[in-house]
């Protein structure tokens, strides 16, 4: 019987085991909730949104929305040799936006985040499709 | 005592020398960029030490960032707590500062002081130090030029680093901007700081395997001329490249 038992709690162990494993490994969601593309840069995830009338920048800190509001952001956009700096200004929630900013296929974007303490950085890279 | 007992134990004494020897020689310390709580901030030690840096700030002669076309991005360092954090306006594709280390001198007795041979007359060597580091912080569009202020310097020999470790890396050291031939490369300064340092070629390459699937810090030691004869009878000069090879998404 005393068997019987310590399989049956080793096997619940090792059920939990890759639930912990995983939960352990995510920091936040690699998805897309708004139509764009996402990049996830150690706890934080960014996802850039290009609408044919400007940029949507949404930001996650550990898959909680973070309120824009707190934070700056800037982006560099690279495109076929050209550079350009746009800041984006924070909208409700963890939006930003940069209304009239066009990105074009091909394009390289940077994100730099400027955090809460209005010292801290975090980059995000992309490649526009 | 028999001829033999000796043997063994005068074999024994001349290893550990050379080794001390070899050991001294190799066991300077440097400075790297690494990641601290998501921000990069820049390091000195050697191994697993990493030491007080923010005592050392007024040592740094300079920090800059560099884009992607080698065009300067206005860079600082700022210290926050026990680190030196680097800031930079806008996101740098690669990161490099120096260090002066000062003069050091060491004595018969084995003791390093930091004074030049003028002052320790009877010293069995003298040096200056400098410390360089460069770090790869976005990708590369073209192969790392010499960075002004780099007179030691570690270049990856193309623009393309390798995804996975355990590849292999070119690299060529730059002394002054130009190949140097005899810099000992070391290929994990942080993991492996007693490895056996690997020469550079004629044409100042060196190939070596990526250690880390995470943070490399590859490091270069070449002795050059002193410019001060009657404080150092050399300059050493350490150099650390460092990136990171990012691991499979989550």
């Amino acid at each position: 019987m005393k068997t019987v038992l310590f399989s049956f709690a080793a096997l619940v162990l090792l059920g939990f085991a890759p639930m912990t494993f995983k939960t352990a490994q995510a920091h936040g969601g690699t998805q897309p909730e708004h139509g764009g593309v996402v990049q996830l840069v150690g706890d934080m995830t960014f996802e850039l949104v290009a609408r044919a009338d400007g940029v949507e920048l949404y930001v996650e800190d550990d898959g909680e929305e973070v309120t824009s509001a707190d934070l700056a952001a800037k982006m560099t956009i690279v495109n076929a040799g050209a550079k350009s700096d746009v800041t984006l200004t924070p909208a409700a929630g963890n939006k930003f936006e940069a209304k009239g900013v066009k990105i074009a296929a091909g394009a390289k974007v940077t994100v730099l985040l400027t955090l809460k303490d209005k010292q801290s950085k975090i980059a995000a890279n992309f490649a526009i499709k | 005592m028999t001829r033999k007992s000796i043997i063994p134990k005068f074999l024994a004494a001349f290893a550990v020398t050379a080794c001390l020897i070899a050991m001294s020689a190799v066991h300077a310390h440097g400075i790297w960029f690494a990641q601290r709580a998501t921000q990069l901030a820049l390091l000195y030690g050697i191994g697993a030490d990493d030491l007080d840096s923010v005592k050392r700030l007024p040592l740094v002669e300079s920090i800059a960032g560099y884009d992607a076309d080698w065009k300067p991005i206005p860079t600082k360092l700022r210290v926050a707590g026990p680190l030196l954090l680097v800031d930079s306006e806008s996101q740098p594709t690669v990161v490099t500062a120096v260090l002066f280390n000062g003069i050091w001198s060491k004595t018969p007795e084995g003791e390093w002081l930091k004074k030049g041979r003028d002052e320790v007359p009877n010293a069995t060597t003298s040096e200056k130090n400098y410390k360089y580091a460069v770090r790869i912080v976005g990708p590369l569009s073209t192969p790392i030029p010499p960075l002004p202020g780099q007179t030691l310097q570690i270049v990856p020999v193309d623009a393309t680093l390798p995804v996975l470790m355990g590849k292999p890396l070119k690299l060529r050291v730059l002394f002054h901007g130009k190949p140097v031939a005899g810099a000992r490369v070391m290929w994990d300064w942080l993991n492996d700081p007693d490895g056996k340092p690997v020469k550079t070629a004629a044409n100042g390459t060196v190939t070596i395997n990526v250690r880390n699937q995470g943070l490399n810090v590859i490091t270069a030691i070449y002795d050059g001329p002193s410019d001060e004869p009657t404080k150092a009878t050399k300059m050493e000069h350490l150099a650390t490249l460092s990136f990171v090879l990012p691991h499979a998404p989550e």
